[in-house]
């Protein structure tokens, strides 16, 4: 209902958003089939070199289930072309971030033309668990008009998956079941910089629903050096999260109206952590 | 008497970095003979902590350091804007610091919560004035948005206050400093009081803060303008509980 009627309401023709061949996309998908219906929604597969095939076969897999318009449009032939025009910015410089990010936003500018060009808004598919954190890149996966997963976890994602298929199979088993990856460096996986997400979404639901303190939260059982990581990666990700899509709010206490925390501040509880443990 | 107004760029959320500044301007104000040093709003955690004040840690560190604070306080007295958590909800509030400890409190009124305000999502209002006797005057606290309406200022005078202060944290915009002295000059007529305005300076996200703080005497006239976008230690000299006028410019 929360998409269907900021479709319908604020008089966009239909949806577009990008597949990735991970949970994210695939539960948005279905979920704006069941808001709008298959006319309505399109869906594009923007891959890379570090796509696996896999992740282009499930995405094919899915739309075809579902019967929304499905194309692909490789990507590595602009990034070549960014690379190009950075060459010399770039030269001697390790690969980082910068390279990533570089993927994602010229998915984000294609996602856009094509939303310019016919109208469709696009959705945007992180969840609450990348939002907290920042594990998204702005004006990258971060574009776009409507978050649908905005307020759910990725903990509740896949549960979601699963409820979903129970009244009708839609999503692929293997999207459900492989390790949770960006795709935006070779073997990359989230674990790689984030904690595992049951921890990493009970730390959230501590610090941002209860509003415990690190200290507290630590008492309950998890790990400080996780605890510490994931209040840090809040506090510093305010500015990206103030610039995100509109989305639905499902839990009491949503990254939206109800999370007002001032951008500039030096209030970095995870530090006296840190203090209360080197005593 | 004499009173040292602080104009600072305090940071949100910065407790000890903001109790520093503050101590560093009780040392000059000391020096400079003040027997009152004024501070701005919510001048320990800086204006405005927004969410920050929902997290109990959060208050709990501010109280910590309000302490601390306090027990560094000899030879004047020393108002300084805090969150405070009561046993029946959270307040604006300014505390007097004096001999090494809180002397009284006071709790703003009037809660904004139009335009860029929110206050009432944090705060319960006060209904008490606060009068403290500081070098032979009495003077009565109130907070900011408190002296854009009439009770508060009205109240302190009726429990006796000589001479009003109140701590700020009022954004800029292009119209902000003309309103200000409307306000207040407003409030200075209708109690026949001064009033001491002391205004935050910097940045905080959207917000910009000009400080321009500045005296009216009894009639609503300025006595005393503090410079406009510059972090101050300014002393005011007062006869009695009038301000002496002086030539001073919003820069």
């Amino acid at each position: 209902m929360g998409v269907r009627d900021y479709v319908e309401k604020n008089g966009f023709p239909g949806v577009l958003l990008g597949l990735s061949g991970g949970i994210d996309s695939a539960l948005t998908l279905a979920v704006a089939v069941d808001a709008l219906g298959r006319d309505r929604v399109r869906a594009l597969m923007l891959p890379s070199i570090y796509n696996a095939a896999i992740s282009l076969e499930d995405a094919r897999t899915m739309a075809g289930m579902l019967g929304v318009r499905y194309d692909e449009m490789p990507i590595d032939e602009v990034v070549r072309a960014f690379k190009g025009t950075l060459a010399d910015e770039l030269k001697g410089l390790a690969e980082d971030a910068t390279e990533e990010n570089i993927q994602a936003r010229i998915r984000g500018t294609l996602l856009m033309a094509l939303s310019n060009k016919y109208r469709a808004i696009v959705l945007t598919t992180g969840n609450k668990s990348e939002m907290a954190v920042g594990y998204a890149t702005l004006y990258g996966d971060m574009a776009g008009g409507f978050a649908v997963l905005k307020d759910i976890d990725k903990t509740l994602v896949y549960r979601l998956a699963h409820y979903r298929n129970l009244l009708g199979r839609v999503i692929p088993e293997r999207i459900i079941t492989r390790p949770p990856s960006a795709e935006l460096r070779a073997d990359q996986t989230d674990q790689d910089s984030l904690p595992p997400y049951d921890a990493l979404d009970a730390i959230l639901e501590a610090y941002v629903e209860d509003l415990l303190s690190p200290a507290e939260i630590v008492a309950r059982g998890y790990a400080a050096a996780d605890v510490a990581q994931v209040v840090r990666l809040i506090k510093i990700n305010e500015y990206k999260r103030i610039q995100a899509a509109v989305g639905i709010r499902v839990t009491p206490r949503g990254f939206g109206k109800d999370w007002r925390y001032p951008i500039t501040s030096a209030w970095s509880e995870w530090k006296h952590l840190a203090e209360s443990q080197s005593r | 008497m004499r009173i040292a107004i602080a104009q600072l760029n305090q940071v949100v959320g910065d407790l000890p970095g903001n109790a520093a500044r503050i101590v560093d301007a009780m040392a000059d104000a000391r020096r400079g003979g003040a027997q009152l040093l004024i501070t701005a709003e919510l001048s320990l955690c800086g204006y405005p902590p927004e969410d920050l004040l929902l997290r109990p840690a959060f208050l709990a560190s501010c109280a910590d350091e309000l302490a601390r604070l306090a027990s560094r306080v000899d030879g004047l007295t020393v108002l300084v804007g805090f969150p405070e958590l009561g046993p029946d909800g959270r307040y604006n509030a300014v505390a007097v610091l004096r001999d090494g400890k809180v002397a009284a409190t006071y709790r703003k009124h009037c809660l904004p919560n139009y335009t860029v305000f929110d206050e009432q999502r944090y705060f319960t209002a006060g209904v008490d004035p606060c009068v403290v006797e500081i070098g032979g005057i009495r003077v009565g606290i109130i907070i900011c948005e408190d002296v854009w309406c009439a009770g508060p200022a009205a109240a302190a005078r009726d429990a006796g206050a000589q001479l009003i202060v109140v701590p700020n944290g009022s954004p800029f915009h292009t119209q902000q400093q003309a309103l200000r002295k409307q306000v207040v000059s407003a409030r200075a007529r209708e109690t026949g009081l001064a009033i001491v305005y002391v205004n935050r300076t910097g940045g905080q996200d959207e917000l910009v803060f000009d400080g321009a703080s500045f005296i009216v005497d009894g009639s609503g006239a300025v006595a005393q303008q503090l410079p406009a976008w510059q972090d101050t230690l300014a002393f005011a000299e007062f006869d009695g509980a009038m301000p002496k006028h002086v030539r001073g410019d919003l820069d």
